[in-house]
């Protein structure tokens, strides 16, 4: 499987349409790296805000890099594939959501003002509202655990798909 | 048509819910009066209104499982001397009931922020069901509310570490 996986990478970033691929993986990855410096210290100031960057720590920093090239190797090894993995797009997707849903519910506004819209009374939104928030504030690294995984899976199908990819259309040509 | 027809019935729903959830609200707003409650102190002791009247405070409703209020009570911590110096008292209350989540409890959440949560003007204590009803209505975890010498309500907010400069201007204008 490693072997593979080095294939997928290799045919991707060094092969005919290398420049392509590697601006999508640095270009991308450098913006998505981005959006989750701001993103995953937000829980601690209760929304994305640039005062969020004052509560990065170097963990954090480890995995905004993680997720955002992680995601732009995935664009970009899916997009040099003769056909695209639904697999690794739908893990890819599943890492992106898991990550914004502890800095998006966890200490906001959202998921009250979703109750109330819903048409929920002062007093149930009151009795209930912790019951949802306090699970993304309490469990905030094993969201952010699974979402790691997500990506590394999304990264691994992305580059399985990609080599695959290339040795059928080897055989054709 | 079947579809657009339940689509509407849904956002008509919606709609019906949000207005009859903002009907039953009575909000607090800026240049109201704050309520005059008497909040339990964690100690055992209560802060009465006579004991806040003529101070400008900051009335601050908290969840314990909140990662924002713990980074605000830490900012909150790294000012306590000034905001002493300037004569703003702190009354931080836990939410009834922590809003239905099974928090840390208020007694750890202090203990957490360290030796100046322990400060003079820092009360901390834990709001009834009514005064969170009458205090943040809408169940928000992180909630504050300015309230001037005079007893009037200048500005509500959340999230000290993200408005801290808010609260630093209310001390600065308070003394």
């Amino acid at each position: 499987m490693v072997g593979q996986v080095a294939r997928g990478f290799s045919l991707t970033f060094t092969g005919s349409r290398k420049t392509g691929a590697l601006l999508m993986l640095f270009v991308g990855g450098a913006g998505a790296t981005t959006f989750y410096l701001f993103l995953l210290p937000s829980p601690a100031v209760g929304g994305i805000s640039p005062v969020a960057l004052h509560y990065l720590t170097p963990p954090l920093t480890m995995l905004a890099i993680l997720f955002g090239f992680g995601l732009s190797a995935t664009l970009a090894l899916n997009f040099s594939a003769v056909k695209r993995s639904k697999a690794s797009g739908a893990a890819g997707l599943g890492g992106l959501l898991t990550s914004v849903l502890p800095a998006s519910l966890c200490c906001t506004s959202v998921v009250p003002s979703l109750l109330a819209l819903a048409g929920a009374s002062a007093p149930t939104i009151i009795g209930s509202t912790g019951k949802i928030q306090s699970i993304f504030a309490l469990h905030e690294n094993v969201f952010l655990g699974a979402s790691l995984t997500a990506v590394l899976v999304a990264v691994v199908l992305a580059a399985r798909n990609a080599a695959s990819s290339c040795g059928v259309t080897g055989q054709v040509i | 048509m079947n579809i657009l027809y339940r689509f509407s019935l849904i956002s008509a729903l919606c709609i019906f819910g949000t207005a009859l959830a903002t009907a039953k609200t009575q909000e607090l707003t800026v240049g109201n009066r704050a309520p005059a409650f008497a909040y339990r102190e964690l100690n055992g002791e209560v802060v009465r209104p006579a004991d806040l009247r003529g101070h400008p405070y900051m009335l601050w409703l908290v969840a314990s499982w909140c990662s924002s209020c713990e980074t605000g009570s830490s900012v909150v911590a790294a000012h306590i001397d000034m905001l002493k110096q300037r004569n703003v008292r702190i009354v931080e209350l836990r939410l009834a009931n922590d809003l239905g989540a099974q928090g840390p409890g208020l007694q750890a959440f202090q203990r957490a922020i360290g030796l100046k949560a322990f400060s003079q003007n820092w009360y901390w204590g834990e709001a009834s069901l009514q005064q969170t009803l009458v205090l943040d209505p809408h169940g928000y975890p992180d909630i504050y509310y300015l309230i001037a010498a005079h007893g009037r309500i200048v500005a509500i907010a959340g999230n000290p570490a993200a408005s801290w400069s808010r609260i630093e201007a209310f001390a600065v204008r308070a003394q």
